[in-house]
């Protein structure tokens, strides 16, 4: 696995071409057609698009994933339907302890079952932003169907970014045929190579 | 802080099984599907430990 940190960690703001790099890279999902949301461990919430395959692992059975997969990590997240209905994950009027609350059984179904976005609707547009005041990077999805989706990270915690021991979590990520992109922390964001596109790309 | 620390474990187990990325997307849903059917952690909210999830990997790989 190659890794190609393109705006290493850093309290800078990097330079808005290399946002409109990662916008670049984000292009790649416009028109893929949603799939399925699924809620992973860590009430994660992990939005599905383009080709379905089977999972890897023998022990999943019949689970599938999709050739494209957003996931949300433990950013804040708000889905409107085309109706204008809205549901989110809480913590944006500051209140991150409801963020951070787990979502019930029963949640989870209801989110998988009714994700606001029609299946096979296709991503418009996929843009990445600072936000504010200029910590992390959000990313707004939108929808053939009219519907959306914000990824809004939540403010570095105090001395999280410089406590050596934590294992750094992604802000949001996104799997392709090509690799992993991980935004954050902070305005940092990297892509690492797959190893079978990257046997491709050189063969 | 819960949420935010399930994944950070999560990470945590990839790096140390040597896990790549995708790897380790199929076993943080694979603990989720673990929850869902009954099998509870020890920690609040039917979470698991982090020795509990170490334990997970070699069923999750199907080496058990």
């Amino acid at each position: 696995m190659s890794v190609v940190t393109l705006n290493p960690l850093s309290t800078q703001k990097p330079s808005s071409g290399s946002l409109a790099e990662l916008r670049n890279h984000l292009v790649q999902l416009i028109g893929e057609p949603f799939r399925f949301l699924r809620v992973s461990y860590g009430d994660e919430l992990r939005f599905h698009f383009g080709d379905v395959f089977s999972a890897r692992s023998k022990r999943f059975g019949n689970l599938t994933h999709g050739s494209y997969v957003l996931g949300v990590r433990a950013s804040l997240w708000i889905l409107k339907s085309p109706s204008g209905s809205v549901i989110h994950s809480g913590g944006f009027d500051g209140n991150l302890e409801e963020a951070e609350r787990h979502l019930t059984t029963e949640e989870k179904k209801q989110l998988e079952a009714n994700p606001m976005i029609a299946p096979e609707s296709c991503v418009l547009s996929a843009i990445p932003n600072f936000n504010e005041p200029g910590e992390t990077i959000s990313l707004q999805l939108k929808f053939s169907d009219g519907s959306s989706l914000a990824v809004m990270p939540p403010p570095i915690a105090t001395g999280e970014s410089e406590n050596a021991d934590l294992v750094y979590v992604a802000d949001w990520e996104l799997f392709s045929p090509g690799g992993l992109l991980s935004v954050g922390p902070g305005l940092s964001w990297k892509i690492e190579t797959n190893r079978k596109a990257a046997a491709g790309a050189s063969g | 802080m819960g949420r935010k620390r399930d994944i950070r474990q999560i990470e945590a187990i990839a790096i140390e099984f040597d896990m790549d990325s995708e790897e380790r997307r199929e076993f943080g849903d694979y603990i989720e599907e673990c929850k869902r059917i009954g099998e509870f952690g020890s920690g609040p909210n039917g979470d698991f430990t982090y020795g509990e999830l170490r334990d997970k990997v070699p069923e999750f790989r199907g080496e058990n």
